[in-house]
C-alpha cells in the first residue's frame, strides 16, 4: 500500500471523499461497512458494488463537474448511490422521490443535471440508470481508471427552500465535507474505526453526508434504519437493534425530555449523540453526564453541514452554546455595517474558510448576495457566507446562538424577539417546550401566539411570569397547548405547520376540547380584549 | 448596511472570478477588485445575474 496516499494526523483537506473511501477499502477489507436489520455489507463489498456503479456513470458521461441526481430515499440503495457518483468524480444531488415532479424537474433542469439514478423508471426522469442493473456486474471493481476530482470540485449538492418559494440548491466542494470529516475524526472524536453511526436524517437534507461519510471516510460502519419518520422511540429501538456507538437527532427531539431520551440511548450502546438543527435545551443533559458525550452543533448547508462544535457538561445552561469553530473555519461577529462586535454583544454570525459552499447552482445574483467579500481573512481574495443568524461570543469563546435575523418580527412597529420570548416561554412553570409565532389571522388582528407543549398551567401564570421577563408588547396573547411540538423534515420546529394551526381553535371553546389546544386571549399590551 | 436600498454598491470580484457586492462608500477589502459597475443593490445583483456564468472558481475552470 501507498502510505503516501494515507493522512497524517495533521490531515491535508487536498484529497476527496472518494480517496479517503478508497484508503478505508484497502485498510480493512474485512470490516464491516453498511449494516441493515437484514444484511451487512463489508468494506470490499461495498467498495466493489460502488465501483461497478461509479464506472457505469462514468461511461454514461458522468465525472468532474456533473451533478448525478439520486430521487431515492434513505436506505442502502441510496448509500450506493451517493458513494458511487462521487467515486465517478461527480456531485450527487439527492432528491426527495415524493416531492410533487415537477419540482425535481426543475431543481435537475436548473443545475443542468444528465444522469439520474433511480430504482425505476420513472416518466419524469429523463436518462436514468437503474441502480440494480443486472448489467453492472460485468463492470470493474475498483477505482482504476476513475477520474480524481480537484478538491474545489463538488461532492454534492442538496436543494434548501428559497424564500420565494423557488428552490435553491447549494453545492459543497470536497474541500468543504472533507475539512468535517478530518475535524470529526482527529479533533472531535466523533468517529473511530469500531464505531456504528445510525444514518438518522433523510437523505436530501445534508446532515446524511456528515453521518454516512464520515464513518465511510474513517473506517466504521453505517446502520442504516428501516424507512420512515423515526420518533424518539423508533431511535431508540434501531440503536439497540443495528449497535449503533454514534449518532445525530435533531436537538428539538433531545429538547426538554433529554432527561429519559439520552439514557435509554446510553443503555442502547451509543456513546454519542450529536444535537443539531435547533437550540438545544440545557436541560435533562445532566442525565446523561457519564453515561454519553453530547455535542451541541451548529451550522448551514452553506458552511458543509456543521461548522462549530460545543460538548456539553452537566452543567451546560439551558441555552446550550453552539461552541468553537472547527479547524480552518473563520467565525466573525459582526454589526449591521460589518464592524466586529465587543465579546458579550449580539451580531450576526458570519463564516469563512473552506468549508463554504461554492454557492446556489444556476443562481449568481443569490450567490453574491449571500457570499461577501471577507474583510477580515488573513489571505486576500476570501469570501464569507452572511448566516442571518444573531449570535453572541461569551469570554470563553463559545458563541451562543440567539435566532434568525428574519425572526426579529414586529408588531405595531415594536420589535418583537422571537428567540426571547420561546427562552422566557420555556423558563414558565409547565412549559417543556415552546415556539412562538405572529399571526395576522387571529381574532383581534395581529397578534404573538404561543404554541406551548408540557403540562398545562393557566394562562394567567404564564402571563405574569412573563410580564417579569419581557416588555409588554412581546408577552404573547394566545396560549396553545400542544402533545408536542410538530418537527419539520429536517427535524426543526415545523413553524408553517403551526402557522396554519386553525385559528378558530385559538378562540375559547370551553370545555369541549378537554383541557388542550385550549387557547383564549389574555389582557397584553397588544391592546386586545377577549371577545 | 446591505438591507438598505438607498445605498450605493459597487460589483466586485477576486482572482477566483467569484463575484460579490461591496458598499461603494467603504474601502474594498483586500483581494477584491471593483468591475466599475455600481448602482443599487438589486441593480448590482443583476448585473451579477448576467456576467457571472461560471459559478466555478477559476483555478478548478482552468484544470477541466
Amino acid at each position: 500500500m501507498d502510505d503516501s496516499r494515507q493522512i497524517g494526523a495533521d490531515g491535508s483537506a487536498a484529497l476527496t471523499v472518494g480517496e479517503l473511501f478508497d484508503q478505508q477499502v484497502r485498510l480493512r477489507p474485512d470490516a464491516t461497512a453498511v449494516r441493515t436489520a437484514a444484511r451487512s455489507w463489508t468494506y470490499a463489498e461495498f467498495g466493489r458494488e460502488t465501483a461497478r456503479l461509479a464506472h457505469r456513470l462514468s461511461k454514461l458521461g458522468a465525472g468532474p463537474g456533473k451533478i448525478v441526481g439520486m430521487p431515492i430515499p434513505r436506505g442502502p440503495a441510496a448509500l450506493v448511490g451517493l458513494v458511487a457518483a462521487m467515486r465517478s468524480g461527480a456531485a450527487c444531488l439527492p432528491l426527495d422521490p415524493d416531492d410533487p415532479p415537477a419540482r425535481n424537474a426543475e431543481v435537475l433542469r436548473d443545475v443542468g443535471c444528465e444522469q439520474i439514478l433511480a430504482l425505476s423508471r420513472d416518466t419524469w426522469l429523463p436518462g436514468v440508470q437503474l441502480l440494480d442493473d443486472p448489467s453492472l456486474r460485468d463492470e470493474p471493481t475498483t477505482s482504476e481508471g476513475l477520474p480524481v476530482p480537484a478538491p474545489q470540485d463538488l461532492a454534492y449538492a442538496i436543494t434548501t427552500s428559497g424564500s420565494t418559494g423557488r428552490p435553491k440548491v447549494v453545492g459543497v466542494p470536497h474541500a468543504g465535507i472533507v475539512n468535517l470529516i478530518l475535524a470529526s475524526r482527529d479533533d472531535l472524536d466523533l468517529i473511530r474505526p469500531d464505531d456504528v453511526v445510525l444514518w438518522t436524517s433523510p437523505a436530501t437534507v445534508d446532515i446524511t453526508m456528515q453521518d454516512c461519510l464520515m464513518a465511510l471516510c474513517c473506517g466504521g460502519a453505517v446502520a442504516i434504519p428501516e424507512q420512515g419518520d423515526l420518533p424518539a422511540t423508533r431511535i431508540v429501538h434501531e440503536a439497540r437493534t443495528l449497535g449503533a456507538t454514534v449518532l445525530d437527532i435533531p436537538a428539538a427531539m433531545v429538547g426538554p425530555y433529554g432527561g429519559s431520551l439520552l439514557p435509554r440511548l446510553a443503555k442502547a450502546g451509543v456513546r454519542l449523540v450529536a444535537a443539531g438543527s435547533s437550540q438545544l435545551d440545557g436541560r435533562g443533559l445532566a442525565e446523561a453526564a457519564g453515561a454519553m458525550v453530547v455535542q451541541n452543533c451548529y451550522g448551514p448547508t452553506e458552511a458543509s453541514v456543521a461548522v462549530t462544535w460545543y460538548r456539553c457538561l452537566p452543567s451546560t445552561p439551558q441555552r446550550a452554546p453552539i461552541g468553537k469553530p472547527i479547524r480552518n473555519v473563520r467565525t466573525h461577529v459582526l454589526d449591521d455595517e460589518l464592524r466586529q462586535v465587543p465579546v458579550g454583544e449580539v451580531g450576526q454570525l458570519y463564516l469563512g474558510g473552506p468549508a463554504l459552499a461554492r454557492g446556489y447552482l444556476g443562481l449568481p445574483a443569490r450567490t453574491a448576495a449571500a457570499f461577501l467579500p471577507d474583510p477580515y481573512a488573513p489571505t486576500p481574495g476570501e469570501r464569507m457566507y452572511a448566516t442571518g443568524d444573531r449570535v453572541l461570543r461569551q469570554p470563553d469563546g463559545d458563541l451562543v446562538f440567539l435566532g434568525r435575523i428574519d425572526d426579529q418580527v414586529k408588531i405595531n412597529g415594536f420589535r418583537v424577539e422571537t428567540g426571547e420570548v420561546e427562552h422566557a416561554l420555556r423558563q414558565c412553570p409547565g412549559v417543556a417546550d415552546a415556539a412562538m409565532l405572529v399571526r395576522e389571522d387571529t381574532p383581534g388582528g395581529t397578534a404573538v401566539v404561543a404554541f406551548l407543549a408540557g403540562t398545562p398551567s393557566a394562562d394567567e401564570v404564564l402571563v405574569r411570569r412573563l410580564r417579569e421577563r419581557l416588555p409588554g408588547h412581546m408577552v404573547p396573547r394566545f396560549y396553545v397547548w400542544l402533545d408536542e411540538l410538530p418537527l419539520n423534515r429536517p427535524g426543526k420546529v415545523d413553524r408553517a405547520a403551526l402557522a396554519k394551526f386553525p385559528v378558530a381553535d385559538l378562540v375559547y371553546r370551553g370545555r369541549d376540547r378537554g383541557e388542550q389546544a385550549v387557547a383564549r386571549p389574555q389582557e397584553t399590551d397588544q391592546g386586545v380584549t377577549a371577545p | 448596511m446591505f438591507d438598505d436600498t438607498q445605498r450605493e454598491f459597487r460589483v466586485v470580484v477576486n482572482d477566483e472570478e467569484q463575484y460579490s457586492i461591496w458598499p461603494a462608500d467603504r474601502d474594498l477589502p483586500a483581494g477584491w477588485l471593483g468591475t466599475g459597475h455600481t448602482g443599487s443593490k438589486v441593480d448590482c445583483l443583476n448585473h451579477i445575474d448576467e456576467v457571472w456564468t461560471d459559478l466555478r472558481p477559476l483555478s478548478l475552470r482552468s484544470a477541466h
